[in-house]
Protein backbone atom coordinates (compact mmCIF):
# COMPACT_ATOMS: atom_id res chain seq x y z
CA UNK A 1 0.00 0.00 0.00
CA UNK A 2 1.50 3.11 -1.25
CA UNK A 3 1.58 5.97 1.00
CA UNK A 4 -1.32 8.49 -0.08
CA UNK A 5 -0.80 11.89 1.49
CA UNK A 6 -4.02 13.09 -0.09
CA UNK A 7 -5.99 10.71 1.88
CA UNK A 8 -4.57 11.47 5.11
CA UNK A 9 -4.84 15.51 4.49
CA UNK A 10 -8.50 14.70 3.44
CA UNK A 11 -9.02 12.78 6.42
CA UNK A 12 -7.75 15.70 8.78
CA UNK A 13 -9.63 18.14 7.27
CA UNK A 14 -13.15 16.32 7.12
CA UNK A 15 -13.23 14.31 10.10
CA UNK A 16 -14.25 15.86 13.73
CA UNK A 17 -11.69 14.65 15.70
CA UNK A 18 -9.26 16.86 14.73
CA UNK A 19 -11.03 19.46 14.30
CA UNK A 20 -12.29 20.12 18.17
CA UNK A 21 -8.51 20.67 18.92
CA UNK A 22 -8.43 22.68 15.59
CA UNK A 23 -10.97 24.46 16.56
CA UNK A 24 -10.91 25.18 20.14
CA UNK A 25 -7.43 23.56 21.23
CA UNK A 26 -6.60 21.45 24.02
CA UNK A 27 -10.07 22.77 25.58
CA UNK A 28 -11.96 21.62 22.40
CA UNK A 29 -10.12 18.00 22.61
CA UNK A 30 -10.93 17.58 26.38
CA UNK A 31 -14.73 18.79 24.93
CA UNK A 32 -15.03 16.22 22.27
CA UNK A 33 -13.58 13.03 24.78
CA UNK A 34 -16.07 14.27 27.84
CA UNK A 35 -18.92 14.14 24.81
CA UNK A 36 -17.81 11.02 23.49
CA UNK A 37 -17.58 9.35 26.23
CA UNK A 38 -21.66 10.83 27.21
CA UNK A 39 -22.63 9.67 24.07
CA UNK A 40 -21.40 5.76 24.37
CA UNK A 41 -22.81 5.72 27.64
CA UNK A 42 -25.99 6.63 26.46
CA UNK A 43 -25.85 4.31 23.50
CA UNK A 44 -25.29 1.50 25.92
CA UNK A 45 -28.45 2.16 27.77
CA UNK A 46 -30.86 3.37 24.46
CA UNK A 47 -30.77 2.11 21.29
CA UNK A 48 -30.16 4.74 18.88
CA UNK A 49 -32.59 3.13 16.34
CA UNK A 50 -35.46 3.87 18.93
CA UNK A 51 -34.81 7.88 18.08
CA UNK A 52 -36.93 9.18 15.87
CA UNK A 53 -36.63 12.62 16.45
CA UNK A 54 -33.27 14.04 17.12
CA UNK A 55 -30.61 14.13 20.09
CA UNK A 56 -27.97 16.42 20.32
CA UNK A 57 -25.08 16.59 23.01
CA UNK A 58 -23.70 19.97 23.85
CA UNK A 59 -20.42 20.73 25.03
CA UNK A 60 -18.94 23.91 25.60
CA UNK A 61 -16.10 24.79 25.58
CA UNK A 62 -13.91 27.34 28.14
CA UNK A 63 -12.17 29.94 27.09
CA UNK A 64 -8.94 28.61 28.95
CA UNK A 65 -9.49 31.09 31.83
CA UNK A 66 -12.20 28.25 33.42
CA UNK A 67 -15.35 29.73 32.32
CA UNK A 68 -17.49 28.39 29.87
CA UNK A 69 -19.08 30.48 26.74
CA UNK A 70 -22.97 30.95 27.81
CA UNK A 71 -25.75 28.57 26.34
CA UNK A 72 -29.04 29.20 27.33
CA UNK A 73 -31.00 25.68 25.41
CA UNK A 74 -34.18 26.15 27.48
CA UNK A 75 -34.98 27.81 31.09
CA UNK A 76 -36.10 24.68 32.76
CA UNK A 77 -33.50 21.40 32.09
CA UNK A 78 -33.39 18.44 33.99
CA UNK A 79 -30.18 18.07 35.77
CA UNK A 80 -28.31 14.36 36.17
CA UNK A 81 -25.02 13.60 38.14
CA UNK A 82 -24.46 10.36 35.55
CA UNK A 83 -25.71 8.98 32.50
CA UNK A 84 -27.60 6.12 33.84
CA UNK A 85 -30.43 8.44 35.36
CA UNK A 86 -30.56 10.36 32.60
CA UNK A 87 -31.27 7.77 30.27
CA UNK A 88 -33.51 6.69 32.19
CA UNK A 89 -35.45 10.16 32.11
CA UNK A 90 -34.97 10.24 28.45
CA UNK A 91 -37.86 7.75 28.24
CA UNK A 92 -39.51 6.44 24.70
CA UNK A 93 -42.02 9.72 24.19
CA UNK A 94 -39.32 12.32 24.90
CA UNK A 95 -37.26 10.52 21.61
CA UNK A 96 -39.91 11.23 19.12
CA UNK A 97 -39.10 15.22 19.43
CA UNK A 98 -36.02 17.06 19.61
CA UNK A 99 -33.60 16.75 22.99
CA UNK A 100 -30.28 18.15 24.03
CA UNK A 101 -28.18 16.42 26.57
CA UNK A 102 -25.51 19.68 27.89
CA UNK A 103 -22.26 18.32 29.45
CA UNK A 104 -21.20 20.92 31.92
CA UNK A 105 -17.88 21.90 33.27
CA UNK A 106 -18.70 20.19 36.44
CA UNK A 107 -19.51 16.98 34.41
CA UNK A 108 -23.11 17.20 35.60
CA UNK A 109 -25.75 16.73 32.37
CA UNK A 110 -28.39 19.10 31.54
CA UNK A 111 -31.88 17.32 29.96
CA UNK A 112 -33.34 19.76 27.09
CA UNK A 113 -36.44 18.67 26.16
CA UNK A 114 -38.40 21.86 25.22
CA UNK A 115 -35.67 23.72 23.78
CA UNK A 116 -36.11 25.83 20.76
CA UNK A 117 -34.21 24.24 17.90
CA UNK A 118 -30.97 26.85 16.92
CA UNK A 119 -28.94 26.41 13.83
CA UNK A 120 -26.31 23.56 15.27
CA UNK A 121 -23.30 25.17 13.13
CA UNK A 122 -23.58 28.24 15.09
CA UNK A 123 -24.37 26.58 18.29
CA UNK A 124 -20.78 24.74 17.56
CA UNK A 125 -18.65 28.12 17.25
CA UNK A 126 -18.35 27.83 21.28
CA UNK A 127 -19.26 23.78 21.65
CA UNK A 128 -18.67 20.81 20.05
CA UNK A 129 -21.93 19.28 19.53
CA UNK A 130 -23.08 15.86 18.35
CA UNK A 131 -25.95 15.69 16.98
CA UNK A 132 -28.47 12.25 15.83
CA UNK A 133 -31.14 12.35 13.66
CA UNK A 134 -32.42 12.18 9.97
CA UNK A 135 -31.09 8.54 9.94
CA UNK A 136 -27.68 10.06 10.30
CA UNK A 137 -25.20 11.36 13.37
CA UNK A 138 -22.49 14.02 12.67
CA UNK A 139 -20.63 16.70 14.69
CA UNK A 140 -20.57 20.61 14.06
CA UNK A 141 -17.39 22.05 15.82
CA UNK A 142 -16.42 25.43 14.91
CA UNK A 143 -19.31 26.46 12.89
CA UNK A 144 -18.39 23.76 10.75
CA UNK A 145 -20.38 20.22 10.15
CA UNK A 146 -17.95 17.37 10.23
CA UNK A 147 -18.09 13.64 8.96
CA UNK A 148 -17.52 10.77 11.27
CA UNK A 149 -16.08 7.72 10.21
CA UNK A 150 -18.34 4.35 10.18
CA UNK A 151 -16.82 1.63 9.64
CA UNK A 152 -20.24 -0.27 9.10
CA UNK A 153 -22.66 1.92 7.04
CA UNK A 154 -26.10 0.99 6.89
CA UNK A 155 -24.88 -1.73 9.78
CA UNK A 156 -24.92 0.16 12.79
CA UNK A 157 -27.17 2.80 13.36
CA UNK A 158 -24.36 4.82 15.52
CA UNK A 159 -20.44 4.06 15.42
CA UNK A 160 -20.91 4.63 18.78
CA UNK A 161 -23.52 1.59 19.47
CA UNK A 162 -21.59 -0.93 17.91
CA UNK A 163 -22.30 -4.12 20.11
CA UNK A 164 -19.12 -5.91 21.46
CA UNK A 165 -19.49 -9.22 22.05
CA UNK A 166 -17.44 -12.11 24.70
CA UNK A 167 -18.34 -15.28 23.05
CA UNK A 168 -18.86 -16.15 19.18
CA UNK A 169 -22.56 -17.36 20.19
CA UNK A 170 -23.63 -14.48 21.16
CA UNK A 171 -22.37 -12.50 18.14
CA UNK A 172 -23.56 -15.34 15.68
CA UNK A 173 -27.26 -14.75 17.36
CA UNK A 174 -26.97 -11.01 17.18
CA UNK A 175 -26.17 -11.18 13.86
CA UNK A 176 -28.72 -14.02 12.47
CA UNK A 177 -31.65 -11.47 13.59
CA UNK A 178 -30.15 -8.37 12.99
CA UNK A 179 -28.53 -8.52 9.44
CA UNK A 180 -29.40 -11.64 8.10
CA UNK A 181 -33.08 -12.19 8.53
CA UNK A 182 -33.86 -9.09 7.17
CA UNK A 183 -30.58 -8.54 4.91
CA UNK A 184 -30.30 -5.83 6.73
CA UNK A 185 -26.75 -5.75 6.08
CA UNK A 186 -25.87 -3.76 2.95
CA UNK A 187 -22.83 -6.72 1.85
CA UNK A 188 -25.47 -9.57 2.97
CA UNK A 189 -27.91 -8.11 0.70
CA UNK A 190 -25.50 -8.35 -2.27
CA UNK A 191 -26.81 -12.32 -2.24
CA UNK A 192 -29.86 -12.01 -3.74
CA UNK A 193 -30.69 -12.59 -7.57
CA UNK A 194 -33.46 -9.26 -7.22
CA UNK A 195 -35.10 -7.31 -4.71
CA UNK A 196 -37.77 -10.21 -4.02
CA UNK A 197 -35.53 -12.06 -2.13
CA UNK A 198 -36.99 -15.13 -2.68
CA UNK A 199 -33.94 -16.81 -5.19
CA UNK A 200 -30.11 -16.29 -4.79
CA UNK A 201 -27.42 -15.09 -7.48
CA UNK A 202 -25.17 -17.40 -8.60
CA UNK A 203 -22.38 -18.28 -6.06
CA UNK A 204 -23.27 -16.44 -2.89
CA UNK A 205 -20.69 -18.01 -0.92
CA UNK A 206 -17.99 -15.45 -0.87
CA UNK A 207 -20.43 -12.31 -0.37
CA UNK A 208 -22.04 -14.61 2.93
CA UNK A 209 -17.92 -14.50 4.00
CA UNK A 210 -17.25 -11.46 3.55
CA UNK A 211 -20.43 -9.89 5.61
CA UNK A 212 -20.09 -12.11 8.48
CA UNK A 213 -16.60 -11.64 8.53
CA UNK A 214 -16.93 -8.05 8.22
CA UNK A 215 -19.61 -7.85 11.28
CA UNK A 216 -17.25 -10.29 13.48
CA UNK A 217 -14.60 -7.96 13.41
CA UNK A 218 -16.17 -5.39 14.47
CA UNK A 219 -18.27 -6.55 17.58
CA UNK A 220 -15.87 -9.55 19.29
CA UNK A 221 -13.66 -8.12 21.47
CA UNK A 222 -10.22 -9.28 21.69
CA UNK A 223 -10.24 -11.58 18.76
CA UNK A 224 -9.07 -11.45 15.27
CA UNK A 225 -11.15 -12.65 12.39
CA UNK A 226 -9.33 -13.90 9.47
CA UNK A 227 -11.57 -15.22 6.11
CA UNK A 228 -10.16 -18.37 4.14
CA UNK A 229 -7.61 -19.77 6.54
CA UNK A 230 -6.52 -23.38 5.05
CA UNK A 231 -6.62 -26.22 7.31
CA UNK A 232 -6.29 -28.93 5.16
CA UNK A 233 -5.43 -29.08 2.13
CA UNK A 234 -8.85 -29.75 0.73
CA UNK A 235 -10.56 -26.44 1.37
CA UNK A 236 -9.89 -23.66 3.40
CA UNK A 237 -12.55 -22.73 6.56
CA UNK A 238 -14.44 -20.17 5.63
CA UNK A 239 -13.57 -17.90 8.82
CA UNK A 240 -11.00 -18.48 11.77
CA UNK A 241 -11.36 -16.34 14.99
CA UNK A 242 -8.75 -15.84 17.22
CA UNK A 243 -8.73 -14.82 20.48
CA UNK A 244 -5.32 -12.81 21.98
CA UNK A 245 -3.75 -13.82 25.28
CA UNK A 246 -5.58 -17.69 25.04
CA UNK A 247 -5.07 -20.29 23.47
CA UNK A 248 -8.61 -20.76 21.90
CA UNK A 249 -9.54 -21.12 18.55
CA UNK A 250 -13.15 -21.59 16.47
CA UNK A 251 -13.32 -22.25 12.83
CA UNK A 252 -16.37 -21.40 11.02
CA UNK A 253 -17.96 -22.95 8.29
CA UNK A 254 -20.55 -21.29 6.14
CA UNK A 255 -23.52 -23.19 3.98
CA UNK A 256 -26.48 -21.65 1.92
CA UNK A 257 -29.80 -23.71 1.47
CA UNK A 258 -32.29 -22.62 -0.92
CA UNK A 259 -32.05 -21.81 -4.29
CA UNK A 260 -29.94 -20.07 -6.66
CA UNK A 261 -29.72 -18.58 -10.39
CA UNK A 262 -26.85 -19.96 -11.90
CA UNK A 263 -25.49 -18.46 -15.29
CA UNK A 264 -27.80 -20.54 -17.43
CA UNK A 265 -30.65 -19.00 -15.78
CA UNK A 266 -31.66 -22.54 -14.13
CA UNK A 267 -32.63 -22.44 -10.26
CA UNK A 268 -30.02 -24.56 -8.37
CA UNK A 269 -31.51 -26.06 -5.24
CA UNK A 270 -29.58 -26.87 -2.21
CA UNK A 271 -31.26 -28.54 0.80
CA UNK A 272 -30.57 -30.31 4.04
CA UNK A 273 -28.01 -32.66 2.22
CA UNK A 274 -25.99 -29.48 1.42
CA UNK A 275 -26.09 -28.52 5.96
CA UNK A 276 -25.69 -31.64 6.27
CA UNK A 277 -21.98 -32.35 3.83
CA UNK A 278 -21.23 -28.75 6.05
CA UNK A 279 -20.86 -30.21 9.26
CA UNK A 280 -19.03 -33.18 7.85
CA UNK A 281 -16.37 -31.03 6.48
CA UNK A 282 -16.36 -29.29 9.45
CA UNK A 283 -15.46 -32.20 11.47
CA UNK A 284 -12.51 -33.00 9.01
CA UNK A 285 -11.37 -29.62 9.88
CA UNK A 286 -11.98 -29.88 13.71
CA UNK A 287 -9.53 -33.36 13.18
CA UNK A 288 -6.93 -32.11 11.25
CA UNK A 289 -6.89 -28.88 13.13
CA UNK A 290 -6.41 -31.26 16.13
CA UNK A 291 -3.11 -32.48 15.18
CA UNK A 292 -1.62 -29.23 13.55
CA UNK A 293 -2.39 -27.23 16.54
CA UNK A 294 -2.53 -29.56 19.49
CA UNK A 295 -2.23 -26.81 22.09
CA UNK A 296 -5.13 -24.75 20.62
CA UNK A 297 -9.18 -25.38 22.50
CA UNK A 298 -10.89 -25.23 18.91
CA UNK A 299 -14.66 -25.07 18.68
CA UNK A 300 -16.01 -25.64 15.13
CA UNK A 301 -19.41 -23.58 14.48
CA UNK A 302 -21.66 -24.08 10.94
CA UNK A 303 -23.50 -21.65 9.99
CA UNK A 304 -26.39 -22.49 7.85
CA UNK A 305 -27.81 -19.10 5.65
CA UNK A 306 -31.49 -20.87 5.10
CA UNK A 307 -32.83 -19.19 1.96
CA UNK A 308 -35.15 -21.83 1.29
CA UNK A 309 -38.89 -21.64 -0.39
CA UNK A 310 -41.28 -23.65 -1.12
CA UNK A 311 -42.64 -23.95 -4.64
CA UNK A 312 -40.47 -21.71 -6.79
CA UNK A 313 -39.64 -21.62 -9.72
CA UNK A 314 -36.91 -19.13 -12.05
CA UNK A 315 -38.77 -15.78 -12.70
CA UNK A 316 -41.01 -16.20 -9.39
CA UNK A 317 -41.58 -12.69 -8.34
CA UNK A 318 -44.40 -13.30 -5.50
CA UNK A 319 -45.06 -16.36 -3.16
CA UNK A 320 -48.18 -16.98 -1.01
CA UNK A 321 -46.86 -16.26 2.37
CA UNK A 322 -47.09 -19.67 3.64
CA UNK A 323 -45.10 -20.62 0.72
CA UNK A 324 -42.11 -18.33 1.02
CA UNK A 325 -42.45 -18.40 4.94
CA UNK A 326 -42.41 -22.55 5.06
CA UNK A 327 -38.98 -23.09 5.60
CA UNK A 328 -38.80 -20.17 8.34
CA UNK A 329 -39.30 -22.73 11.36
CA UNK A 330 -37.93 -26.11 10.15
CA UNK A 331 -34.59 -27.22 11.61
CA UNK A 332 -32.45 -29.21 9.66
CA UNK A 333 -31.60 -32.72 11.77
CA UNK A 334 -28.38 -33.26 11.48
CA UNK A 335 -26.84 -37.31 11.67
CA UNK A 336 -24.04 -37.89 12.61
CA UNK A 337 -25.01 -34.68 14.78
CA UNK A 338 -21.70 -34.08 16.15
CA UNK A 339 -22.56 -31.11 18.26
CA UNK A 340 -24.08 -33.69 20.64
CA UNK A 341 -21.39 -35.96 21.10
CA UNK A 342 -17.85 -33.52 19.89
CA UNK A 343 -17.38 -31.52 22.71
CA UNK A 344 -15.51 -29.17 20.09
CA UNK A 345 -18.63 -28.74 17.77
CA UNK A 346 -20.84 -26.31 18.19
CA UNK A 347 -24.43 -26.45 17.95
CA UNK A 348 -25.20 -25.48 14.02
CA UNK A 349 -26.90 -21.83 13.94
CA UNK A 350 -29.45 -21.58 11.36
CA UNK A 351 -29.90 -18.32 9.84
CA UNK A 352 -33.41 -17.90 8.03
CA UNK A 353 -33.10 -15.08 5.44
CA UNK A 354 -36.99 -13.23 4.77
CA UNK A 355 -37.86 -12.94 1.88
CA UNK A 356 -39.00 -9.12 1.05
CA UNK A 357 -43.01 -8.01 2.04
CA UNK A 358 -43.38 -7.51 -1.52
CA UNK A 359 -42.68 -10.93 -2.28
CA UNK A 360 -45.41 -12.37 -0.35
CA UNK A 361 -49.05 -12.47 -1.08
CA UNK A 362 -52.07 -13.48 1.00
CA UNK A 363 -52.47 -17.07 1.01
CA UNK B 1 11.54 3.51 22.60
CA UNK B 2 10.09 1.90 25.55
CA UNK B 3 11.90 -1.47 24.83
CA UNK B 4 9.15 -4.15 24.40
CA UNK B 5 10.05 -5.94 21.10
CA UNK B 6 6.42 -6.83 19.31
CA UNK B 7 6.28 -9.86 16.66
CA UNK B 8 3.70 -10.71 13.75
CA UNK B 9 2.44 -14.27 14.95
CA UNK B 10 1.01 -17.37 13.19
CA UNK B 11 -2.39 -16.07 14.49
CA UNK B 12 -2.27 -12.16 12.77
CA UNK B 13 -1.78 -9.90 15.12
CA UNK B 14 1.22 -8.10 16.96
CA UNK B 15 2.08 -10.07 19.87
CA UNK B 16 4.56 -9.02 22.77
CA UNK B 17 6.14 -11.22 24.86
CA UNK B 18 7.30 -8.69 26.93
CA UNK B 19 3.83 -7.68 27.51
CA UNK B 20 2.24 -11.06 27.97
CA UNK B 21 4.92 -12.09 30.91
CA UNK B 22 3.61 -8.70 32.68
CA UNK B 23 -0.11 -9.69 31.85
CA UNK B 24 0.57 -12.72 33.94
CA UNK B 25 2.82 -11.29 36.75
CA UNK B 26 -0.24 -8.56 37.13
CA UNK B 27 -2.48 -11.73 37.61
CA UNK B 28 -0.23 -13.52 39.80
CA UNK B 29 -0.11 -10.48 41.90
CA UNK B 30 -3.55 -9.80 41.45
CA UNK B 31 -3.36 -6.62 39.83
CA UNK B 32 -5.23 -7.86 37.30
CA UNK B 33 -8.26 -9.98 37.41
CA UNK B 34 -9.54 -12.68 35.14
CA UNK B 35 -12.94 -12.94 34.97
CA UNK B 36 -14.39 -16.30 33.96
CA UNK B 37 -14.58 -15.68 30.09
CA UNK B 38 -10.80 -14.61 30.14
CA UNK B 39 -11.47 -10.69 29.90
CA UNK B 40 -9.10 -9.00 32.10
CA UNK B 41 -9.92 -5.87 35.07
CA UNK B 42 -7.79 -3.88 36.96
CA UNK B 43 -8.52 -4.72 40.93
CA UNK B 44 -8.84 -2.35 43.02
CA UNK B 45 -4.89 -2.46 44.31
CA UNK B 46 -4.49 -2.30 41.13
CA UNK B 47 -6.06 1.02 40.93
CA UNK B 48 -4.06 2.06 43.38
CA UNK B 49 -0.77 0.99 42.20
CA UNK B 50 -0.81 2.24 38.48
CA UNK B 51 -2.14 6.04 40.36
CA UNK B 52 1.48 5.24 42.47
CA UNK B 53 3.13 4.38 38.68
CA UNK B 54 1.83 7.52 37.22
CA UNK B 55 3.18 9.95 39.93
CA UNK B 56 6.71 8.65 38.77
CA UNK B 57 8.37 10.70 36.63
CA UNK B 58 10.17 7.91 34.83
CA UNK B 59 6.31 6.64 33.38
CA UNK B 60 4.87 9.99 33.41
CA UNK B 61 5.09 11.04 29.96
CA UNK B 62 4.15 7.28 28.90
CA UNK B 63 0.98 8.47 30.43
CA UNK B 64 0.39 10.84 27.27
CA UNK B 65 1.02 8.23 24.81
CA UNK B 66 -0.86 5.36 26.33
CA UNK B 67 -3.96 7.77 26.90
CA UNK B 68 -3.48 8.70 22.94
CA UNK B 69 -3.53 5.72 21.88
CA UNK B 70 -6.57 4.08 24.31
CA UNK B 71 -8.37 7.49 23.59
CA UNK B 72 -9.02 6.31 19.75
CA UNK B 73 -11.23 3.54 21.28
CA UNK B 74 -13.82 6.44 21.65
CA UNK B 75 -13.88 7.28 18.03
CA UNK B 76 -13.54 3.53 16.54
CA UNK B 77 -14.74 0.31 17.59
CA UNK B 78 -11.90 -2.14 18.88
CA UNK B 79 -12.61 -4.44 16.16
CA UNK B 80 -12.33 -1.82 13.74
CA UNK B 81 -8.71 -0.49 15.37
CA UNK B 82 -7.60 -3.64 14.93
CA UNK B 83 -8.29 -4.40 11.79
CA UNK B 84 -6.85 -0.98 10.95
CA UNK B 85 -3.81 -2.47 12.78
CA UNK B 86 -3.25 -4.89 10.44
CA UNK B 87 -2.64 -2.27 7.20
CA UNK B 88 0.32 -0.80 9.21
CA UNK B 89 2.95 -1.32 7.07
CA UNK B 90 5.13 -3.40 9.28
CA UNK B 91 2.03 -5.60 10.22
CA UNK B 92 0.73 -5.69 6.82
CA UNK B 93 4.49 -6.57 5.29
CA UNK B 94 4.95 -9.66 8.13
CA UNK B 95 1.27 -10.76 7.36
CA UNK B 96 2.16 -11.06 3.51
CA UNK B 97 5.33 -12.80 4.02
CA UNK B 98 3.87 -15.89 5.94
CA UNK B 99 6.25 -15.99 8.90
CA UNK B 100 6.45 -14.87 12.12
CA UNK B 101 8.80 -11.54 11.78
CA UNK B 102 9.64 -9.29 14.34
CA UNK B 103 8.03 -5.77 14.29
CA UNK B 104 9.58 -2.11 14.61
CA UNK B 105 13.38 -2.87 12.87
CA UNK B 106 15.26 -0.79 11.46
CA UNK B 107 13.45 -0.56 8.19
CA UNK B 108 9.97 -1.19 9.83
CA UNK B 109 10.60 1.90 11.88
CA UNK B 110 11.42 3.40 8.56
CA UNK B 111 8.30 2.57 6.71
CA UNK B 112 6.14 4.06 10.12
CA UNK B 113 8.17 7.36 9.98
CA UNK B 114 7.08 8.22 6.86
CA UNK B 115 3.48 7.63 7.35
CA UNK B 116 3.98 9.39 10.72
CA UNK B 117 6.01 12.23 8.35
CA UNK B 118 2.65 12.45 7.03
CA UNK B 119 0.22 12.57 9.96
CA UNK B 120 2.88 15.16 11.22
CA UNK B 121 1.81 17.79 8.60
CA UNK B 122 -1.98 16.60 8.31
CA UNK B 123 -2.50 17.37 11.98
CA UNK B 124 0.31 19.27 12.71
CA UNK B 125 3.21 18.03 15.67
CA UNK B 126 2.08 20.12 18.05
CA UNK B 127 -1.30 18.31 19.15
CA UNK B 128 -2.81 18.83 22.95
CA UNK B 129 -4.50 15.18 22.94
CA UNK B 130 -2.39 12.67 21.12
CA UNK B 131 -5.66 10.74 20.55
CA UNK B 132 -6.30 13.27 17.43
CA UNK B 133 -3.07 12.00 15.24
CA UNK B 134 -3.96 7.95 16.74
CA UNK B 135 -7.47 8.73 15.06
CA UNK B 136 -6.06 10.16 11.92
CA UNK B 137 -4.04 7.44 11.37
CA UNK B 138 -6.28 4.15 11.61
CA UNK B 139 -9.00 6.17 9.61
CA UNK B 140 -6.36 7.16 6.95
CA UNK B 141 -4.83 2.91 7.39
CA UNK B 142 -8.66 1.76 7.13
CA UNK B 143 -9.52 4.20 4.12
CA UNK B 144 -6.43 3.43 2.17
CA UNK B 145 -6.61 -0.24 2.20
CA UNK B 146 -10.68 -0.24 1.59
CA UNK B 147 -10.53 -1.80 -1.83
CA UNK B 148 -7.97 -4.46 -0.31
CA UNK B 149 -8.29 -7.21 1.58
CA UNK B 150 -6.82 -7.87 5.29
CA UNK B 151 -3.89 -9.15 5.03
CA UNK B 152 -3.43 -12.86 6.92
CA UNK B 153 -1.32 -15.85 7.67
CA UNK B 154 -2.89 -18.46 5.03
CA UNK B 155 -1.05 -21.39 6.61
CA UNK B 156 -2.17 -24.10 8.75
CA UNK B 157 -3.50 -23.80 11.71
Amino acid sequence: MMLDVEIMMRIAREQYVPAAEAAFGASGAQALRNSLTVVRALYGRIEPELITGSLCVVHRVTDGSGRSLPLELSPNPQRFTGVEMLAAAYAAPTRTGMAVIEVLPSGQLDLHVDWEPVDLADLSRGAVVYEYGGGGERFFIGGEEKAIYNPSPGIHASVYAIPTFRTLTAALEDYKIRFVSTSQCPIFAGVWSNETRLILRNKPEETMRQSLTHFLKTVLRSAEVRPEQVVDESHPVDIKVTWLFTTRLALIEIKWVGDALTKEGNLLPYRDARAKEGADQLAGYLDANASQAPTHESIGYLVVIDARRRGLDVGTEQLPISDAMWYADREIEYDPAYHTFRPDFAEPVRMFANPALSACKPD
Amino acid sequence: MWGYSFAVTEEGYPYSPDVQAAVGSLLHHGVLVADPDGFLMVSSGGTEELALLRSLSAFRERDEFIDGACGSTLALPTGTIRDAVAHAPDVRGALRMGQTRLLLTQSGQNLLYDQFAALSQAVGIEVADLMIPAVVWLTYLLEASADEPTPSHAVGV
